[in-house]
């Protein structure tokens, strides 16, 4: 969907970004991944030219971004930032319908569409419709931030660590949320965050950068199990698997066994704290239960990589 | 206030220019404005949600008391004498003023407190105070007063109506681009250090070399004086405050709206026009309310080049030491730039409420 060649950015003679190529597929959510100074937002920058790229050619579903004005390329791109960017001048609405009017859809089907995504986002929009940004909380910012950015459906959604102000609680619930729209949507996503447990737990790929070149491009499992140097091993940490495990819902791993004489766990618990229990109990399996019906086995080895994703 | 209504009231000359006497109140009324001075002081310690009250009847009262001693001292006189406020009423109105401005905090409601204003307006209307000399001078000014006060208000108009079409597009160009806001902003701070007199001077000679040079510039008022050159020093007076507030109040745009704006695809034009500017605005409008309260009082100096206004009073009144004239131009121009300020200083509030508050 999105194709980077050879990309590069200098700023005089400074690399920022170089010789990067790396292929975002088709309804994929993909995070860049990096220390801060890597180059990861000024990758983001350059797939809808925000920041014009000093080499290389980047495609969007096989056309080169530069045969577009920068402007018509944007309207076709959700873009999702850290501090939202609300405008503080207009109602939650009128924010969300920004890329329609810019489109010059009619009132009729526009309005309809704002009330769409905030229902999409959580919001009810006989509440939310008419309030200033300045009424919002962070999280509920943020999901206006979404709705507008997906308010002209767009194919490609670009992201620019976009919990990484919010509480942790109302990260983790947008996180989810998000993740459950994305799927829903086949929206392409390119995300950059500094989050490790983000990367791991959203990605469907992730990307790790290092000053302006690419790391290692692949899976979360490719990443933690095969990592391609030591920096990877480093930066994701030694505790990676653990990592990837949280919030991982345990039902992902659950295979049929015999439970017999098993501890039994509930499936609300994820994945990390199954195993957590699996290291109480001395055991090498627990019996999985739904609400009391048995609902099959966990057993260690079940538990490396990310299981099977719903 | 107290000393006030002791000190003399009224001073009676036998005409405009003459040395006159001094009269005080009568002991009635003295003990009258004695009693009323101390009322605010009262209320505050006893009914402090009243004060308002009794400070209106302060002020209402000392204007009351001007309008009835200066009719009173005039009685029997010659049409030529004039009877003007001296020491006394001056400080007992500044006094009930202060009280006044004092008791709008008290106050459940700001604005009860200025009763006595519109009191003392309806007193000024009603003819009360035609005895007292400022207004006897006004009258017989009459319609050439309404002309300078029109000139002044033209003038104050005029230059920042420029200032804005000059200032306007180059805060915008510079806000973008350091050297050359730091450049522009430099110019305007160096013209606002020169003393506006001197400013009118510098305008003359290059001014009337452009009329001589260029025949047809003088066909339409362009000269050495008059208000050709008034309106250009206070153009580029003005130009500071519009240059730097709008500079800065574009550049305070929250940077996250407009990368959001950016990224969207909004173009440069529609990035302006429906994100900076609505955002800037009431910030913007305090440099534009700073312009026109200091172009009120630049636009009195202007006079003395002959470009009419308030300021022909004020100077008239020096030169033949009148004080009543002095008085004629110089309480309108005050009272003109405090409602320029006042007013514009709602509009910006009325903005930031309608445009969602600081962001």
């Amino acid at each position: 969907m999105i194709e980077l060649q050879g990309v590069e950015k200098r700023y005089g003679n400074a690399p920022a970004v170089e010789d990067l190529t790396l292929t975002f597929p088709e309804g994929a959510l993909c995070a860049l991944l990096g220390p801060s100074g890597c180059g990861k937002t000024t990758t983001l920058r350059m797939i809808n030219r925000l920041v014009e790229p000093s080499g290389g050619r980047v495609l969007l579903a096989g056309e080169d971004t530069r045969a577009l004005r920068p402007e018509v390329l944007r309207r076709r791109i959700g873009y999702v930032i850290q501090h939202v960017g609300l405008f503080p001048h207009l109602t939650v609405a009128q924010n969300v319908a920004t890329v329609p009017d810019l489109l010059g859809w009619d009132r009729q089907r526009t309005a309809a569409r704002v009330d769409e995504l905030l229902d999409l986002v959580g919001l009810d929009p006989g509440t939310y419709r008419d309030q200033r940004p300045a009424q919002l909380s962070g999280g509920q910012a943020q999901r206006v931030g979404v709705a507008r950015a997906l308010a002209a459906d767009p194919p490609v959604l670009l992201m620019d660590e976009p919990f990484g102000a919010l509480d942790p609680l109302a990260r983790e619930w947008l996180q989810l949320a998000f993740r459950d729209i994305q799927r829903r949507l086949g929206t392409t996503v390119v995300m950059v965050t500094h989050d490790i447990d983000e990367a791991l737990r959203l990605g469907d790929l992730v990307a790790l950068m290092r000053g302006g070149r690419l790391v290692q491009f692949g899976s979360p499992d490719d990443l933690v199990l095969r990592p391609a140097d030591p920096f990877v091993r480093q930066f994701l940490g030694e505790d990676a698997p653990l990592r990837q495990l949280a919030g991982q819902p345990l039902s992902a791993f659950v295979s049929p066994g015999d439970p017999a004489g098993l501890p039994v766990v509930d499936a609300s618990l994820d994945a990390r704290e199954a195993l957590g229990v699996l290291l109480r109990e001395g055991a090498d399996a627990l019996a999985v239960q739904d609400g009391g019906a048995p609902l099959g086995v966990v057993r260690w080895h079940d538990l490396r990589g990310s299981g099977r994703r719903p | 206030m107290l000393a006030g209504a002791v000190l003399p009231w009224v001073l009676l000359r036998p005409n405009r220019l003459a040395p006159g006497d001094s009269v005080g109140l009568p002991p009635a009324l003295l003990a009258g404005a004695v009693l009323l001075a101390l009322l605010p002081g009262f209320s505050a310690w006893r009914t402090p949600r009243l004060t308002w009250l009794a400070a209106a009847l302060t002020l209402w009262a000392g204007v009351w008391l001007l309008g009835n001693q200066t009719g009173a001292a005039l009685a029997g006189q010659l049409p030529f004498a004039r009877a003007s406020a001296a020491s006394g009423a001056w400080l007992y109105l500044l006094g009930a003023g202060v009280t006044s401005y004092g008791a709008a905090r008290l106050a459940p409601r700001a604005g009860l407190a200025w009763l006595g204003l519109a009191g003392a307006a309806a007193l000024l209307l009603s003819g009360h105070l035609n005895s007292w000399s400022v207004l006897v001078e006004g009258r017989a000014e009459g319609e050439r007063w309404g002309a300078a006060l029109a000139q002044h208000l033209r003038l104050v108009g005029g230059a920042l109506g420029l200032a804005l079409l000059i200032g306007a597009p180059l805060a915008v160009w510079i806000s973008g681009r350091d050297r050359a806001a730091a450049t522009v902003l430099g110019l305007a701070s160096g013209i606002q250090t020169l003393p506006s007199l001197a400013l009118l001077g510098l305008l003359i000679a290059p001014l009337s070399a452009l009329a001589n040079a260029v025949p047809a510039l003088r066909e339409v008022g362009v000269g050495g004086i008059g208000v050709a050159p008034a309106l250009t020093a206070m153009t580029l007076y003005a130009l500071l405050p519009v240059l730097r507030n709008g500079v800065a109040s574009l550049r305070g745009v929250s940077a996250s709206a407009v990368d959001a704006a950016r990224g969207m695809g909004m173009t440069p034009a529609q990035l302006f026009w429906r994100v900076q500017l609505p955002l800037a605005l009431p910030v913007w409008l305090s440099g534009v309310r700073q312009a026109a309260v200091l172009l009120t009082g630049v636009a009195a100096v202007a006079a003395l080049i002959g470009a009419g206004g308030l300021g022909t009073y004020i100077l008239g009144g020096l030169q033949s030491a009148a004080s009543d004239l002095i008085l004629l131009g110089a309480v309108p121009a005050a009272l003109l730039a405090l409602a320029l300020d006042g007013g514009l200083r709602r509009a910006e509030g009325w903005l930031a409420r309608r445009l969602g508050g600081p962001a």
